[in-house]
C-alpha cells in the first residue's frame, strides 16, 4: 500500500535527514522522492511511501510525527493525520484554567 | 546573567567575547546554575571560558555520568539539564543518555565541542558526525556554526527542550567558532512556548464520557509530572473519586498509600492494578503512552474499556490505541476543566478496594535471607516525607517500584523508556544537586554499579551524601530471571559469583560502606544508612534465585500474570 506525502521543510541542517529518518524509523520507506525549492518557503518534498508489512504504520501517526520535526512547517497527506476527535484550532473557543462546569 | 547586565552587555558593543565566552553568558542568561561535564581538545575554549563564571561545573568521570546527572537534575527541578563534553569519544559516550531522556521526556541541552569547520569532514582527529550520530535520539540539534548566532541558538535549543512534551536538544560547536571573536550584546532568553488549551466542545463530550462509565479508571503516566500537572491531577481524583493505576513514570502523581491508587500497572504491575484495567470501562489516559511494559498485548489489553486520552503530543494518540476522544494540549488545563460532577460508582469503587484488599505486597518471606521488597518497603518508611529514590535496571529496580512509597513523582528517578543500566548513581548526583537537603537514595544492582562506578569518585570529590543501596545477587538477575522462566533454565552469561568486595571497592573510593546478609541486621544497617555523613553504601547479599513477582510473561494479557508459589 503506498501513501503520498507532500511536506514543506525549512533548509535547516539535517532538515531532510530528519525527515526521512523519522519515515524509516516509523515503519516506512521511502519509493520514490522529488524536492524542488518554494523560494523562501523552503523546500517541497513530494514523497511515496511505502507501509512495511510487519508494522502498523498509520499514515495519520506519521503526519502528526512529522509535524512534531522542528524543520517540517506543512505535512500534507489526503487530509489524513488532522485530529477531528480534538478540534484543536486556535479560534475555537478554549476554557481557561479552574472554569470548567459545575462540581 | 540578570536583565541589568544583559543590558549593559548590550550597551557596549565594542567589546568582544570569544563564541566560547558568549556560550557560557548565553547559558548564564537562561538561569542555568549548574553543568555536568567532562574536557576535552575541541571543547577547551568553552571550559577557558567557565574560569571565573558564576556556573558551577560537576567534573563528573565519565560523560555518561555527565548526562545521567543532568537528567537526573531536570526530573528534580522540572528544569532544563545543561551537559557538557567533548568532539569524537566525549559526544559519543553522550549517546546512551541522550536516548534516555528523549525515551522519558526530559529536558536537557547538551553541548558537544567538534573540531574547525575546515576540518569538518576530513576525519580529523576526534571528529566525528555528532549531529548525525545522534540524530535519532534528539528532539532537535544546532550545528554552531555562525559565531554571532550563538545566543540565538542557546535560547531556542532552551526553548524547544522545555517546550510542549519536553526532550534533548544538541549544541555542536566547532573549534574555531567556539574560539572566534564576537561583538558583546544583549542575550536572549528562551522560552517554551506554551501549550494549547482544551477545546470547550472537547472538554463537555470528555465529562459526558465520564458520567456515563460505570467502570471508569485513570491510567496515569510520566506525562503529569512534565507538565507540572500534579496538583490538578490530585485535585481531578479527589473530586472525582476515580480510581487510578500508574505507570512506571506515574508512579507519586498520587502518593502510593491515597485509597484511590491501585498500585503500577503492566509487566510486574501489581494485581490489583492489571485486574482493574481490564476491567474498566473507561480508561482516563493521562500523560501515558501504551506503552508494551505497561500493556502487555495490546489487543487484549483494556479490552472492554472506551479510551479518553490526554497528552501533550499528538503523535501519542492512535500510535498504540485508538483514542475515543482525545483531549491535546496542556494536561493540567485539561484536568482542570474536567468537572463532570458526582459519579454512580459506589459499586465499581468497592470492586476496585476488594481488589486491593485481595492482592496486598505480602512481606513474610521465608527464610532468614534478606528479603529485598520488605527492605526497600521499610527504607522507604524510614527516609521520610522528602526521599529521592533513583534506580538502577533489573529485578532492584522493579521491586523499588513496587515497594517504595512515593508522594511525588520527582521522587522516582527511573531510566523507564530506554531502561538504561548506570543511570542510579549520576541521577543520584543530580538529584542532589537540584535538592541539596534531601535524602537521595540510590537502588542498584550488582550489574548495574559498575556500569557507572566510576561515580562513586564524583560522590567523594563533592562529598554528596547519596545513600547507595546495592542489592547483590550475584547475577544478572532479570536476565536470569527471564532465562529460567522463557528459556527453560538455561542461563547464558548471567551468572556475576566473581564480584568484587563492593564494601571495600567503596571504601577506597572514600565512602563508608557495611555489607548485610541477614534479615535480623536490616533495620540496623537503614538507620546507620540513613544515618550516616557524607556518601556512604549498604551492600546487601540477597537470594540469588529471587524473583520478581508477579510478571505477565511476554505477549500475554495483563491478567495472564505469573505469581510466585510459595510453600
Ligand atoms: C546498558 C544495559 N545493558 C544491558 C541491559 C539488559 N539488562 C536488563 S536488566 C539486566 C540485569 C541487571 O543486573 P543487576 O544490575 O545486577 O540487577 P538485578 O536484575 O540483578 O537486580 C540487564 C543485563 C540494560 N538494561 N542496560
Ligand atoms: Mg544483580
Amino acid at each position: 500500500m503506498m501513501e503520498r506525502f507532500s511536506i514543506l521543510i525549512d533548509d535547516s541542517e539535517g532538515a531532510l535527514m530528519r525527515v526521512i529518518g523519522t519515515i524509516e524509523r516509523r515503519g516506512w520507506r521511502v519509493r520514490a522522492l522529488a524536492m524542488t525549492r518554494e523560494g523562501n518557503r523552503g523546500c517541497r518534498l513530494e514523497l511515496e511511501l511505502a507501509r512495511l508489512p510487519w508494522h502498523r504504520g498509520d499514515p495519520a501517526i506519521l503526519v502528526r510525527h512529522l509535524e512534531k520535526l522542528i524543520p517540517v512547517a506543512a505535512v500534507d497527506c489526503g487530509g489524513r493525520g488532522a485530529p477531528p476527535w480534538t478540534g484543536q484550532t486556535p479560534d475555537r473557543a478554549m476554557v481557561p484554567a479552574a472554569a470548567g462546569a459545575g462540581a | 546573567m540578570t536583565d541589568a547586565a544583559a543590558s549593559a552587555a548590550a550597551a557596549a558593543p565594542s567589546r568582544t567575547a570569544s563564541g566560547g565566552e558568549m556560550l557560557v553568558r548565553a547559558l548564564e542568561a537562561q538561569g542555568v546554575e549548574v553543568i555536568f561535564g567532562y574536557p576535552g581538545g575541541a571543547i577547551m575554549p568553552v571550559y577557558d571560558a567557565l574560569v571565573g563564571s558564576p556556573l558551577t561545573h560537576i567534573l563528573t568521570r565519565h560523560e555518561q555520568g555527565a548526562i545521567f546527572a543532568a537528567d537526573g537534575y531536570a526530573r528534580v527541578t522540572g528544569r532544563t539539564g545543561v551537559t557538557i563534553a567533548t568532539s569524537g569519544p566525549g559526544a559519543t559516550n553522550l549517546v546512551t543518555g541522550l536516548a534516555n531522556a528523549l525515551a522519558d521526556s526530559v529536558p536537557i541541552v547538551a553541548i558537544t565541542g567538534q573540531v574547525a569547520r575546515p576540518l569538518m569532514g576530513s576525519d580529523a582527529f576526534q571528529e566525528v558526525d555528532t549531529f548525525g550520530i545522534t540524530l535519532p535520539v534528539v528532539k532537535h540539534s544546532f550545528i554552531l556554526s555562525d559565531p554571532d548566532s550563538i545566543p540565538e541558538l542557546v535560547a531556542e535549543a532552551f526553548a524547544i527542550a522545555a517546550s510542549g512534551r519536553p526532550g534533548p536538544v544538541l549544541l555542536d560547536l566547532p573549534k574555531d567558532v567556539a574560539m572566534a571573536p564576537v561583538a558583546a550584546r544583549a542575550l536572549p532568553r528562551g522560552r517554551p512556548a506554551p501549550l494549547p488549551l482544551p477545546e470547550a466542545a472537547a472538554v463537555a463530550r470528555a465529562t459526558a464520557m465520564i458520567r456515563e462509565a460505570k467502570r471508569p479508571l485513570v491510567y496515569a503516566g510520566g506525562g503529569i509530572a512534565l507538565a507540572g500537572a500534579t496538583a490538578a491531577f490530585r485535585a481531578f481524583i479527589r473530586r472525582t473519586g476515580l480510581p487510578v493505576v500508574a505507570t512506571l513514570k506515574g508512579l507519586g502523581a498520587i502518593p502510593t498509600d491515597a485509597p484511590e491508587f491501585l498500585g503500577l500497572l503492566g509487566m510486574h504491575g501489581n494485581k490489583a492494578a492489571n485486574l482493574a484495567v481490564q476491567r474498566s470501562d473507561l480508561l482516563i489516559t493521562c500523560g501515558a503512552r501504551f506503552d508494551d511494559r505497561a500493556t502487555g498485548r495490546v489487543d487484549g489489553f483494556a479490552p472492554e474499556a472506551r479510551i479518553l486520552h490526554l497528552d501533550a503530543d499528538a503523535a501519542e494518540v492512535g500510535k498504540i490505541r485508538a483514542a475515543d476522544l482525545a483531549l491535546v494540549g496542556d494536561l493540567g488545563q485539561a484536568l482542570e476543566a474536567l468537572r463532570p460532577g458526582p459519579l454512580a460508582i459506589t459499586s465499581w469503587q468497592q470492586e476496585t478496594a476488594q481488589l486491593m484488599k485481595a492482592h496486598v505486597w505480602r512481606y513474610d518471606a521465608p527464610g532468614e535471607g534478606v528479603y529485598a521488597p520488605a527492605l526497600l518497603r521499610a527504607l522507604s518508611e524510614a527516609a521520610g516525607e522528602d526521599l529521592i529514590v533513583t534506580c538502577d535496571v533489573g529485578q532492584h529496580q522493579m521491586w523499588a517500584a513496587q515497594h517504595c512509597r512515593f508522594t511525588r513523582p520527582e521522587a522516582h528517578l527511573t531510566s523507564g523508556g530506554l531502561g538504561a543500566m548506570g543511570y542510579g548513581i549520576p541521577a543520584g548526583i543530580g538529584a542532589l544537586h537540584a535538592a541539596p537537603g534531601a535524602r537521595v537514595v540510590t537502588v542498584t544492582g550488582d550489574g548495574s554499579i559498575m556500569m557507572n562506578i566510576q561515580e562513586l569518585a564524583t560522590l567523594n570529590r563533592y562529598r554528596l551524601p547519596l545513600k547507595i543501596v546495592l542489592l547483590d545477587n550475584q547475577a544478572l538477575g532479570m536476565v536470569r530471571q527471564w532465562q529460567d522462566i522463557f528459556f527453560d533454565g538455561r542461563l547464558s552469561e548471567v551468572d556475576l559469583s566473581d564480584n568484587p568486595d563492593f564494601a571495600a571497592l567503596a571504601r577506597v573510593f572514600g565512602l563508608a560502606a557495611r555489607t548485610i546478609e541477614h534479615r535480623d541486621e536490616v533495620a540496623g544497617a537503614i538507620d546507620w544508612l540513613l544515618g550516616a555523613e557524607g556518601p556512604a553504601l549498604l551492600h546487601v547479599k540477597i537470594d540469588p534465585l529471587a524473583n520478581v513477582w508477579p510478571l505477565v510473561p511476554p505477549g500475554a494479557d495483563n491478567h495472564e500474570m505469573l505469581e510466585e508459589t510459595r510453600q
